[in-house]
């Protein structure tokens, strides 16, 4: 025996502060040497019962251990334990997953009844899991918790769906410009479908947008990832679930909390475009490609204005967040109220972004009954870049020539514009930017509210209404201006679009909550209803007296043009879902769901959506008692679900004959309105079907490191397309069928370490994660063709859908270096010795002849990448010393290809618009050493076509938050009567690190088939921010 | 609605699943309220009326700014081909399309297909659908049919000629089992192009009242069908239609060559079939034409895309008329430094200080009003004109071996233009060179000459090929004209892509 304590006490001093290896080593021992002899005298009966500290139900299966020995039990169904402890001094340990342990000494009695409190670490806090909540330990499918910590501290951005990007696994977050405002995309899991591939949003029990909820006031994010999670919100859920929850207040005294940050965003990066020397001097070789002259006007450049234009358009911008939340309550009723300000400019010229948020969440409890109402309002106004007709401006940016002067007194508006003698003539950039104003002001109005009632102890009945309207406003101005003869506006036009949206949503469902002994078991039953309704009206009007009057009654009515539109669409759904449990071992949960939509014909209106999902916890079973020192849970999931998607269309199945002025012809002199079958309708439009499969494990170890694992696979059939159909039949909209299959599968990690308590005050976490996604399509159209995407401007189209690649793969000429000399030009042959390339002078590309028709054209396109990335990761590190916390956060993507649009629109030299400097390296016979093709004017060769030549690597490493916070003494604030008081600097987007030269990886078009592709988009901004939080 | 819908279903949601399912499951019963559809229309001689105006939106391409369609897709194919005319390199299409390095994805060669298809499909439905209306006024029913019959036919012309091997279509698919159609031979598309065109002259009408100015006649039809057999060599077929037209007495020349392309003189006496603009703006739609931009020089604000070229300003100039000037035709057509004629308002060397050596088109540049380039032009453009008709009837007759009465007509025209009468011993091989001779003078800028070519397949005579005629008259890309293959354009992409029984055109 003291043998046996000293050997324990040695053990103990050598592996003292080597933490968990030190445990690991020592349970190791212990149970190698055996303890059997060790209990002896004074045994003393200890028992009782442990419950729930909230419910008050017994809790069955809860460990209770005596401090420092072998001996333990567990609690019967009821609840109940009964064991032996050695000394009237010994100490119990009652611990169960889900709640916080506590540690009791026995102190002679005999009797010792225990209350729980369920605790809200990770992987143990409940989980909104739609229509429910349910404990994150008892999941058996796939769900993503993101915590309010992660939310808000990427809360300088203004809108709360930034706070998912690379937090996530699985989850990929796209911004699709970085103009102030701008819409942020959601994919969960990759894309199932032609149409709409937006998650469901669920904010506080109906459907919402991440944009209208204050990241500050969010009280957790759920991300539903598998069927099974997601079924029971049937057809709505095809492409996974966010559940928002906000915070509530709580009863006692009123919490005062107001966050206030201010701060700059620059550009981080500009292309390289020519100067006015640069350009005279490329320009000047192209002439000489043609045998023409170069062009007198630019013999003396040194003469001509000479605008970096990226500099000029691209300015730092500020942005400006505050919130004010206050909550409190009594014991049954509590309410949270808060307004949150957002107002930032842009960094392209005259581009802003305002938006107002106003919550309220209220409780209240009367008896048997409870409330729950959800208000939100939120006014968002955007000042848009200006759209510039033929080429966009954000565009013209780097196309403008650099002897544009930016200003010009002497012409209307007072830009300046391209000189007469020049044949491009871009449009001024900044003068279109300032004078054109596009803006949007957008309403909407969010009400909720939910009574339930509890029958009897099991029974609860609760019924939901949610209610939104949104209000959108979009005018856009043009005034009259001149910038060159062909850049010149002579008539104003003002366009006024109005739209009104209402949607309701009444949901039932009676929830039955039951335990018998070790078995759980709760049913939902519910049946639901919606609508919506759409409806919008234009007004144009060309011609005003002048540009100061602009509203549509002032137009001289030299054009006039109004139109508008009428939408609606409903569902009606039953659902039920069964969730079983037995003693914290065996978890099943099986859903059903029925959902009618008026998307389609009578015959094809309804689908039936089940799904079922189970889960072991084998750390509950008694075989694994000798690694629960080191594995604390281990739990294997696995789950299986359909769900349905409908098209976006409200009326797709409807044929329509269309009555329009546009069909319209002049005969006699009088216009005469025209109607025709313009396209063709498919009565037959049904369901698009998603089977998926997800299997995962969730693993708490050495007590302080957290790891899920999924795994998933999914095929989505009858997916309905847009399938192109010859233009011979004389339509160019092109039928919906439901042909189309894909599939997705990936592995999703997330490894989440927690440092211990130490006493130096140092305290820090990591959380890593990493996720694949391989997208493939199985099957398109009636042949198996090609859909390509749209095509860009000027240029073929460069991704396509084509089965066996995934959706959007790059698909493009081959180039394979550059012609040296006449020889290896004529030694290029196809398989039957002709020249393939007979119009190719030395300095030009070689094309490979992928078809081997013996011809180079644009049928020889191969796949050239994917827009997908083998995988993506994050990593969050946060810290905390003392007063000071800092927040580290990376993220990026590996393996994708961006096809550089921008970079081919610079160097495709068949035109006069700016050209890039790389242009300067063109070959020539005395500069072979280079990829880039020589300069030729009229490009016999093709040069020019959209190639693998402006297809570059998108992998890239973003440090994405840098944050540095310090909380001041609390009892210097406790004097001024304030509880909390924080300072932080935070860095957003500080650096990347990436072989893309284009201005940024991260977001390259967000459209199914132009992932990948960068085109005209506005840059992202570096923004560092100053705040403060201050509570009382 | 919305509002009411709610309430319903909130009320019948507290009594339990039975009654909320009966009160909701018709909110999934909706409407499409923003058309009409196929079910509920066909009702009336209006309904017809629209669809067939809808089939002439596509003879003017797309309405709105999208009217430069026309421009774009059916005038830029016919014009930018022949040996007549010079361009600018700044629309990749048309600059490939005119130097024959055009592939199958040029825009300009699928606008024109497409545009002529959605053309026929819509005169399919008129086709289809107008004999089933039940409506008392059968002529009206009947005139309508005949007017789409007679577009479905000038579809079809276009795209044969353009493209060779073609898909005919003549009913609207039912599913898409019916949506890719094989190629016809140029045989069967003939037949049915004079088919339609037989049956559009039977019913259609020789001339319209005023209300109805502009919509096609039997003068057309048979003008086309004439053509038509032209263009196959059927001469004796191609003689007794356009005896039919010259012995009808509708058509006349107009005294003055000038007068021909005044936008006053849309739909004259000489005119077979004009396409209708104006520059009054309709309902929102703009129905005017950018081809006085596309034409004017850029001096006066215009785009400078074509423009005549040498050879076209040597055969106007070979022949003096009978007072010794030059011929009225020359002034007509081109603007250059030697002539007196005012563009835009201003003097050639006033306008065109730096740049006195060019030409530019006069027939639809507007500049007869003398007036500034302001807006796009409200001028009809001419498709069959009654000088066309005489020496396409000419040209019949003398392969007939009937030179003799070919000269008289030949002579009308040449009389126009204030030239001496032809001897009428000329022999048939001058008759047949003087033919070509006039076509080029007479129809410049008008769009058949690349066909003229095709037909002939080089000179009149045979004397030359394609290529030697492109080679000699200085036609950019002419040197890259391959015989075989650029007499038609490239079947397009996006129909090679999605038509499963589509073939490509030799060389492409």
């Amino acid at each position: 025996m003291v043998k046996w304590l000293k050997l324990r006490y040695i053990l103990f001093s050598v592996f003292n502060n080597q933490g968990v290896w030190s445990s690991l080593l020592i349970s190791f021992l212990l149970v190698s040497i055996g303890s059997a002899p060790l209990y002896a005298q004074n045994k003393l009966q200890v028992e009782g019962k442990v419950i729930d500290a909230q419910s008050h139900q017994s809790l069955p299966g809860v460990n209770v251990v005596v401090k420092g020995t072998q001996t333990g039990t567990s609690t019967d169904p009821n609840g109940k334990y009964k064991l032996q402890v050695n000394s009237r001094r010994d100490t119990l340990i009652f611990s169960y997953i889900g709640y916080a342990s506590k540690i009791i000494p026995v102190n002679g009695r005999s009797s010792i009844n225990v209350s729980l409190a369920p605790q809200t670490i990770q992987g143990q806090q409940l989980v909104v899991v739609g229509y429910g909540v349910q404990k994150k330990s008892d999941l058996s499918s796939s769900i993503s918790t993101v915590s309010p910590s992660e939310i808000q501290t990427n809360s300088v951005l203004p809108n709360a769906a930034a706070a998912l990007e690379g937090t996530t696994p699985g989850v990929s977050v796209t911004t699709s410009s970085g103009a102030p405002g701008a819409n942020i995309n959601i994919r969960i899991r990759g894309s199932n479908t032609f149409g709409n591939n937006n998650p469901l949003v669920i904010v506080d029990g109906s459907p919402g947008s991440l944009n209208d909820v204050s990241p500050e006031d969010i009280a957790s994010i759920q991300v539903l990832k598998d069927a099974a999670a997601a079924a029971i919100y049937g057809s709505r859920a095809a492409n996974g679930v966010i559940i928002v929850t906000t915070k509530q207040g709580q009863s006692g005294k009123t919490r005062v909390q107001v966050r206030s940050s201010y701060g700059v965003q620059s550009p981080v990066r500009f292309l390289s475009m020519a100067n006015t020397q640069q350009y005279a001097t490329i320009d000047n070789r192209l002439q000489e490609s043609v045998g023409q002259q170069p062009m007198p006007q630019l013999a003396n450049p040194g003469s001509l204005p000479n605008v970096d234009w990226q500099r000029a358009y691209y300015k730092s911008a500020p942005i400006f967040n505050s919130y004010l939340g206050i909550s409190g309550g009594q014991k049954n009723s509590t309410y949270n109220i808060s307004g949150t300000f957002n107002n930032q400019k842009g960094i392209a010229t005259e581009t802003w972004y305002r938006k107002a948020l106003l919550h309220y969440n209220g409780h209240q409890v009367a008896g048997a009954f409870k409330f729950n109402e959800t208000l939100s309002w939120m006014d968002e106004n955007t000042r848009y870049v200006p759209g510039g007709g033929d080429m966009p401006v954000i565009m013209t940016v780097y196309s403008a020539l650099p002897f544009m002067p930016i200003h010009d007194k002497n012409n209307d508006g007072g830009f300046g514009g391209a000189p007469s003698w020049i044949n491009t003539q871009p449009r001024n950039p900044i003068g279109l930017a300032t004078l054109e104003d596009n803006e949007g002001h957008n309403n909407n109005m969010h009400f909720d509210v939910n009574a339930q009632y509890q029958f009897l102890k099991h029974l609860n009945y609760k019924i939901n209404a949610g209610y939104s309207v949104s209000n959108d406003y979009y005018p856009s101005y043009t005034p009259t201006y001149y910038m060159s003869t062909e850049r010149q506006n002579i008539r104003a036009s003002l366009n006024e679009n109005r739209s009104r949206e209402h949607h309701w949503l009444i949901e039932n469902t009676l929830n039955y909550n039951q335990q018998f002994g070790f078995h759980k078991v709760n049913i939902m039953v519910g049946y639901t209803a919606e609508e919506d309704h759409y409806r919008n009206t234009t007004g144009y009007m060309e011609g005003f007296p002048n540009n100061s009057l602009y509203v549509l009654s002032a137009s001289t009515g030299y054009s006039i043009n109004a139109s508008g539109n009428d939408y609606k669409w409903a569902m009606v759904s039953m659902l039920g879902r069964l969730m079983y449990s037995y003693n914290n071992k065996y978890y099943l949960t099986a859903n059903i769901r029925r959902d009618g939509s008026s998307r389609f014909g009578p015959t094809n209106r309804y689908g039936v959506f089940p799904s079922a999902s189970v889960a072991w916890r084998l750390s509950s079973e008694s075989f694994f008692k000798p690694l629960q020192n080191y594995i604390q849970n281990f739990k294997i999931r696995a789950s299986y679900g359909v769900l349905g998607n409908q098209p976006t269309n409200d009326y797709a199945y409807i044929p329509t004959v269309t009555y329009t002025p546009y069909l319209g012809y002049l005969i006699g002199g009088s216009f005469l309105t025209g109607a025709a079958e313009e396209s063709f309708a498919n009565q037959n439009v049904k369901w698009e079907t998603t089977k998926d499969t997800d299997i995962g494990v969730d693993i708490t170890f050495l007590n302080n490191f957290d790891f899920t694992g999924d795994y998933y696979f999914d095929k989505t059939t009858n997916v309905l397309m847009n399938v192109p159909i010859p233009p011979s039949t004389g339509t160019s909209s092109n039928p919906l069928v439901n042909t189309g299959e894909f599939q997705n599968q990936g592995v999703e990690f997330n490894l989440t370490y927690n440092s211990p308590k130490s006493g130096s005050g140092f305290k820090y976490s990591v959380t890593g994660n990493f996720s694949t996604i391989r997208n493939k399509v199985l099957k398109l159209g009636y042949a198996g063709q090609i859909i390509y995407g749209s095509g860009l401007r000027y240029s073929l189209p460069v991704s396509v859908a084509k089965v066996g690649l995934p959706l959007g793969a790059f698909y493009l000429l081959q180039a394979d270096g550059i012609f040296q000399n006449q020889q290896e030009i004529d030694n290029w042959k196809g398989k039957n010795g002709q020249v393939l390339q007979p119009n190719a002078k030395p300095g030009d590309i070689r094309y490979l002849d992928v078809n081997g028709d013996g011809v180079i054209n644009s049928s020889d396109v191969a796949y050239s990448g994917s827009p997908f990335p083998q995988f993506s990761y994050g990593v969050n590190f946060n810290a905390s010393y003392k007063n000071f916390d800092f927040t580290l956060f990376l993220q990026g993507t590996y393996g994708n290809k961006i096809y550089n649009a921008n970079l081919w629109e610079g160097m495709r030299g068949t035109d006069q618009y700016n050209f890039n400097t790389r242009l300067l390296d063109a070959w020539t016979p005395s500069n072979t050493n280079t990829d880039v093709p020589r300069l030729t004017w009229n490009d016999p060769n093709h040069n020019s076509y959209p190639s693998t030549r402006f297809l570059q690597n998108g992998s890239y490493l973003r440090f994405k938050t840098v944050q540095i916070g310090y909380t001041l003494p609390a009892d210097l604030l406790n004097r001024v009567g304030v509880s909390k008081l924080r300072i932080y600097v935070n860095a957003n987007n500080l650096f990347t690190i990436s072989p893309y030269t284009g201005y940024d990886p991260s977001y390259t078009g967000d459209g199914l088939l132009n992932r990948g592709v960068d085109q005209a988009l506005y840059p992202l901004a570096r923004t560092i921010t100053a705040g403060a939080t201050l509570n009382f | 609605m919305d509002r009411k819908d709610f309430l319903k279903v909130l009320g019948t949601s507290l009594f339990g699943g039975a009654a909320f399912f009966t009160g909701c499951s018709n909110i999934l019963n909706q409407n499409n309220p923003n058309s009409v559809t196929p079910s509920n229309f066909w009702q009336n001689s209006s309904d017809a009326e629209a669809n067939v105006t809808a089939i002439y939106q596509n003879f003017l391409g797309q309405a709105g700014w999208a009217s430069a369609n026309n421009w774009y897709d059916r005038i830029v194919p016919s014009l930018y081909r022949g040996d007549l005319i010079g361009i600018t390199h700044d629309v990749s299409d048309w600059w490939s399309m005119a130097s024959f390095t055009l592939v199958a994805s040029n825009g300009t060669a699928s606008g024109n297909w497409s545009t002529n298809y959605t053309g026929i499909f819509y005169a399919n439905q008129a086709i289809q659908n107008i004999p089933n209306i039940k409506s008392s006024d059968t002529a009206t029913m009947n005139r309508l049919v005949g007017e789409a019959k007679f577009l479905r036919a000038y579809f079809y012309f276009d795209l044969l000629n353009n493209f060779k091997n073609i898909p005919i279509i003549l009913t609207v698919p039912k599913d898409n089992s019916e949506y890719s159609v094989p190629q016809s031979t140029p045989d069967q598309a003939w037949s049915q192009i004079i088919k339609d065109l037989k049956d559009a002259a039977a019913v259609l009408p020789t001339s319209y009242d005023a209300a109805n100015l502009g919509r096609v006649t039997k003068g057309a039809a048979l003008g086309f069908l004439g053509k038509s057999y032209l263009y196959q060599g059927k001469w004796q077929d191609a003689v007794n239609t356009f005896e039919q037209i010259i012995n009808s007495g509708t058509y006349a020349l107009l005294p003055n060559f000038a007068d021909v392309f005044l936008e006053s003189n849309d739909n004259s006496e000489e005119s077979l079939l004009e396409v209708q603009y104006s520059t009054n703006p309709y309902k929102g739609q703009t129905l005017k034409s950018p081809r006085n931009y596309e034409e004017a020089p850029s001096q006066a604000g215009g785009w400078y895309e074509e423009f005549p070229n040498q050879f076209v300003f040597n055969e106007m100039s070979k022949e003096k008329t009978t007072n010794n000037e030059s011929d009225p035709r020359l002034y007509a057509t081109i603007g250059w430094k030697g002539s007196p004629l005012k563009i835009y308002g201003k003097n050639w060397s006033d306008l065109m200080s730096s740049n006195m050596d060019a030409m530019i088109w006069r027939k639809y540049s507007g500049a007869e009003n003398n007036e500034v380039l302001s807006d796009y032009s409200g001028k009809n453009w001419r498709i069959l004109r009654f000088a066309d008709i005489l020496l396409m009837h000419a040209e019949a007759l003398n392969n007939l071996g009937k030179t003799s009465s070919a000269v008289g007509f030949v002579n009308k025209v040449r009389n126009r233009a204030n030239l001496s009468n032809l001897s009428s011993s000329i022999s048939k091989s001058d008759l047949m060179k003087e033919i070509q001779h006039q076509r080029i003078c007479e129809l410049a800028d008008e769009g058949s000459r690349w066909y003229d070519l095709v037909r002939w397949g080089g000179n009149i005579d045979k004397s030359m090929t394609i290529k030697q005629v492109l080679v000699a008259h200085d036609q950019l890309g002419g040197q890259n004209f391959v015989a075989g293959k650029h007499e038609y354009l490239p079947i397009p992409q996006s129909e090679l892509q999605t038509n499963t029984k589509i073939k490509q055109n030799n060389g492409y």
